[in-house]
């Protein structure tokens, strides 16, 4: 197992070099070098020359732009890996403190999307399997189609004109994560609050995702309904329900589980516009603001930090493969 | 006594390409503690014939048409056609087990031997833990399966497929049922292991008394195992006997067919898959009017293809599916 | 070998045929291919055809010639001699109608008009350009990108396949949307911009795709007898493997294209799109959040031919892939 564990690291570092790489690339993309970008934007935030200056000579210094590419470059890694993105060009704060603040927020909403998305999308992906063609199936599918085609910011946007304008319901809070001054109230208001404030953006941020994995799953369900051990759970005479959830469904999983890992990123993306039209502060709001003020520390770190995320739960899914499927031993799978 | 009696069985495939009668018509009798033997070339309905006696036809696209299955039990005589899914459940396992051909698949991957030989125990006969855990162990002791107590932690993966054979069957016979259906129960197996394994199945079918569907394509089982033949072709029952009456006169073509292109049934000869008749097995979806085996017929006449057989026209005194047996 | 395509793409055809709602999808597609075509004779603020002073003229092609608001001004004083053809919807994208600014939807104004009096179905017609010819692009560079390397790492395997397989788990591993903005912020937007850029992020899927389905088509007896007879490397991918990865690749494609349009929508939704004269679908929900109390109208028809048009695609994909998955039909 710990052996496996570090047979999977290992292999991660090719990949991890590549993400590295084209953070690297990406910003030397970029027209003029960071630094007199950067000089430019601190000019139209009104700094004054002198500070513009060093804050040119700080930049250099942090990409070590007077010095030869690969050197540069070998710069570029060593900060990646110690996760040392240097300070923000906004507000000169730590990059790393700014992405502290923003990340649990982020991975809050993104956990419990992921939860309703799975609570939600498996039953109905075996659901739809076990009766497969059949009236309820071709409904499922039909309307979750709509929802996956909705475009979430539209949804968005209507769903705060509808709950969270004065004009119609004024049910629900549609900007932040927490109300103003909420902060001094005891834990169970907060928790109270920040759910409240949270239903409008998980509303949008899940819908969408419903589709794909009862889709998934349903395909999965299917493929093992026809496998043989099936037919034998119902030769022993077991209901149809214990031969779908015992015998079906375990099986079915193997493969749901490890789309996890995948989801993140999707997730981590799509929240750049919902976060951004509910105000909420996390990472997808961090690096559009970051994206918008050519803030290049903060973007650098987000995307590679959240590239790093990706691959450990790419890597999580895999170990949680060997708890539902006692075939794979660690020894033999090569990843 | 008569265990099973299953008259004009006929069960049907509704496919975009057409109907396939799968099983057509099927007529036998089985008697307790005696082992009847269906054989045919690949294709020709034996699995579906078994499963429709277990009423485990995938439906769509499957369906049993038309038919009566009457078993006779301690419970008294009844069409299991006709009976409740319910009720039909209870006979799965309990009265009726079955074991199928492929080892390798039929178990379920994530789950122990023990556990899923314990489900159909504690299912059909309740018990605390410990009572279910003891009878499986028991089970594969039986099934000649060694250090059982460890075997019944392990997953089917890592058992041979001997092994995982032997522990199907501790699985079916784990309720001691009146009837053990075995869909080639061997032909996964190499020659060996096939021989163990037909010695255990003729020795457990002594100790319990159980009668057995035996459903195989070799002649050279058949020849070990069977008290009753049913020789079957493109969906239907062709010729039907004791085993003295088939090996010794075989009346239908295909049968003697069958018989003649095997040297003799002395040792060395199990393993040995149908010989091969010239010609090929009309489609199921589009059979001929008339007899099926027709096109492949030496004895053929113009009568054989314009007219349906009925199950005896020759008067032999059994089924034998042909004009001029 | 093209017999055996044809019966298998008819074979399709007839399993496709068989979702109402995907033929339905294809015409709704179809339509708006028209539309976005003829964008320029569906609704514009200058004449179609016109008879002026004896000389025949098509002021729609003509950026300096008359509008139709000022064609009415001199169309009293001129002796006459003045003739045209309106095109059925009489405004540009850009026609400000001050008269009429914020109108709901009226008989002027089919669908309303924007807060600068712009028409919202002409502003819709011309998006329909924007919003296709970005998912039709962008799809067809990612699918490029992703046969190519598909078929290099399926095909050849060994190294190939070891670099193209990490390059696809890199590209996986960064979160799209991010990455979009990151590389537009820095190239600047523009519609050519965001075609190329969502290509370049968007064809892993396919490559994978397509690598799968070589590695599977490549131990078959085709394929080897067209290696043992000495056929080239290119031409046993172009003639024999890509044909059979075709059929899961435009699932892809067609998929593909909704969630590009989605993504352009997006992008345009956050002020990264096409720049502001141009009236994209996106922009258009952008700027209608400023009146989102007073005019529904402006958020509720952007979205709707952003929704209607993305379900034509997930649903012609859906029922294409239904049509060639045996599997899912049980
Ligand atoms: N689910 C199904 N749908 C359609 N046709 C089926 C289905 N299952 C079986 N059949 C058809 O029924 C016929 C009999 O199949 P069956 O599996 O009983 O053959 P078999 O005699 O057991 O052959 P084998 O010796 O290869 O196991 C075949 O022609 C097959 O095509
Ligand atoms: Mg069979």
């Amino acid at each position: 197992m710990a052996s496996y564990v570090l047979k999977r690291l290992l292999l991660m570092i090719p990949t991890l070099l590549g993400i590295i790489v084209i953070t690297f690339a990406v910003v030397h993309l970029a027209p003029g070098d960071p630094a007199t970008l950067m000089s430019q934007s601190a000019e139209s935030s009104s700094m004054n020359e002198g500070s513009a200056k060093s804050i040119v000579e700080e930049t250099k210094k942090l990409y070590g732009l007077d010095k030869p590419l690969p050197v540069q470059f070998l710069r570029w890694v060593q900060r990646a890996v110690t996760l040392d993105f240097g300070n923000s060009y906004r507000d000169h704060r730590p990059v790393m403190e700014k992405i502290w603040e923003a990340l649990p927020i982020t991975l809050l909403l993104n956990i419990i999307t992921i939860f309703i998305i799975y609570i939600i999308s498996v039953p109905l992906g075996i659901y739809t399997a076990v009766k497969p063609r059949g009236v309820a199936d071709r409904v499922v599918s039909v309307v979750l189609l709509v929802f996956y085609s909705l475009p979430s910011f539209w949804v968005a946007i209507m769903l705060m004109v509808i709950f969270g304008s004065g004009d119609y319901l004024n049910w629900l809070p549609i900007t932040g994560i927490l109300s103003h001054g909420a902060d001094k109230l005891p834990w169970y208001e907060i928790v109270m609050n920040i759910s409240w404030h949270l239903i409008l953006p998980i509303v949008c941020l899940t819908y969408g995702g419903f589709a794909f994995l009862s889709r998934f799953t349903r395909a999965s369900m299917l493929e093992v309904i026809r496998q043989d051990y099936i037919r034998t759970a119902r030769a022993k005479g077991l209901s149809e329900w214990r031969v779908i959830m015992k015998h079906g469904v375990r099986n079915a999983l193997i493969p749901i589980l490890t789309l996890m890992g995948t989801l993140l990123p999707a997730l981590l993306g799509g929240s750049v516009i919902i976060e951004q039209i509910f105000s909420i502060p996390g990472m997808g709001r961090l690096g559009f603001e970051s994206i918008l003020s050519r803030d290049y520390p903060v973007i650098m770190a987000i995307a590679t930090i959240s590239a790093m995320l990706t691959l450990v739960s790419i890597l999580l899914s895999d170990v949680m493969y060997k708890v539902v499927d006692p075939r794979i031993t660690f020894d033999k799978r090569e990843g | 006594m008569t265990l099973l009696q299953v008259r004009n069985l006929t069960t049907q495939f509704f496919t975009d390409e057409g109907v396939v009668k799968a099983v057509d018509g099927a007529t036998f009798n089985l008697d307790k503690g005696k082992t009847l033997c269906i054989v045919g070339e690949s294709g020709c309905g034996k699995s579906v014939m078994s499963l429709s006696l277990m009423r485990l036809i995938p439906e769509p696209p499957g369906r049993i048409v038309q038919g009566e299955i009457m078993f006779n039990d301690v419970q008294g005589e009844r069409d299991l056609l006709k009976l409740s899914n319910e009720e039909m459940r209870r006979i799965r396992g309990k009265r009726i087990g079955m074991i199928f051909q492929e080892p390798m698949t039929s178990l379920n991957p994530v789950y122990t031997i023990g556990n899923q030989i314990g489900e159909a125990i504690a299912l059909h006969e309740g018990g605390s833990n410990k009572q279910v855990k003891e009878r499986t162990i028991r089970m594969l002791e039986l099934v000649g399966i060694p250090a059982p107590e460890q075997r019944m932690r392990e997953y089917p993966h890592q058992l041979s497929g001997g092994m995982r054979q032997r522990a199907m069957i501790a699985m079916a016979l784990s309720c001691t049922p009146d009837i053990l259906i075995a869909d080639e129960p061997t032909t996964a197996l190499d020659v060996t292991i096939q021989a163990q394994i037909l010695d255990l199945m003729r020795e457990l079918q002594r100790e319990l008394g159980m009668a057995i569907i035996f459903v195989t394509h070799d002649l050279g089982v058949v020849a070990e195992m069977a008290d009753q033949i049913a020789v079957m072709y493109a969906g239907k029952f062709v010729e039907v006997g004791t085993a003295q009456q088939i090996f010794n006169d075989p009346k239908h073509p295909y049968t003697q067919g069958l018989l003649k292109s095997i040297p003799s049934f002395e040792k060395g000869t199990e393993g040995k898959r149908l010989p091969t008749i010239p010609g090929v097995v009309p489609s199921l979806s589009n059979l001929p009017m008339g007899c099926a085996f027709a096109d492949r017929c030496e004895k053929v006449k113009d009568r054989c293809r314009g007219e349906a057989v009925s199950e005896d026209p020759c008067n032999v005194g059994r089924l034998v599916r042909c004009f001029y047996a | 070998m093209v017999n055996e395509r044809q019966t298998y793409a008819s074979m399709i055809w007839r399993q496709f045929k068989k979702s109402r709602l995907a033929v339905v999808s294809l015409f709704v597609v179809a339509a708006l291919v028209v539309i976005a075509l003829l964008a320029p004779f569906i609704a514009n603020e200058r004449p179609i055809l016109m008879r002026h002073a004896g000389e025949w003229s098509m002021p729609i092609f003509d950026k300096a010639s008359l509008t139709l608001s000022e064609l009415d001004v001199i169309k009293d004083s001129s002796s006459g001699d003045l003739w045209f053809i309106n095109p059925p919807i009489p405004f540009g994208p850009t026609t400000y109608d001050l008269d009429s600014v914020l109108s709901p939807p009226t008989k002027k104004h089919l669908l309303g008009t924007d807060g600068d009096g712009r028409d919202i179905v002409s502003q819709l017609i011309w998006g329909s350009r924007i919003s296709l010819s970005v998912g039709v692009v962008a799809i067809g560079i990612a699918a490029i990108i992703g046969i190519i390397f598909g078929l290099l790492a399926g095909y050849f395997g060994g190294w190939a396949d070891m670099i193209i397989s990490r390059l696809i788990e890199i590209m996986t591993c960064f979160p799209t949307f991010f990455l979009i903005l990151t590389v537009l912020a820095f190239v600047g937007p523009s519609i050519f911009n965001i075609m190329v850029v969502i290509g370049i992020t968007g064809w892993t899927g396919i490559a994978r795709l397509v690598r799968g389905e070589c590695l599977k088509v490549r131990g078959r007896q085709f394929v080897h007898a067209a290696v043992v007879s000495g056929a080239r490397d290119g031409r046993i991918m172009w003639r024999h493997i890509l044909p059979h990865a075709l059929a899961p690749v435009l699932v892809s494609v067609s998929f593909g294209v909704a969630s590009a349009i989605l993504a352009e929508a997006a992008l345009s939704f956050l002020g990264f799109g096409v720049p502001a004269s141009t009236a994209s679908w996106g922009s258009m929900l952008s700027e209608a959040q400023e009146y989102m109390d007073i005019g529904w109208w402006l958020t509720l028809v952007p979205g709707s031919a952003i929704f209607v048009t993305i379900m034509a695609y997930n649903l012609i994909g859906e029922a294409l892939r239904d049509a060639i998955d045996p599997n899912m039909k049980t």
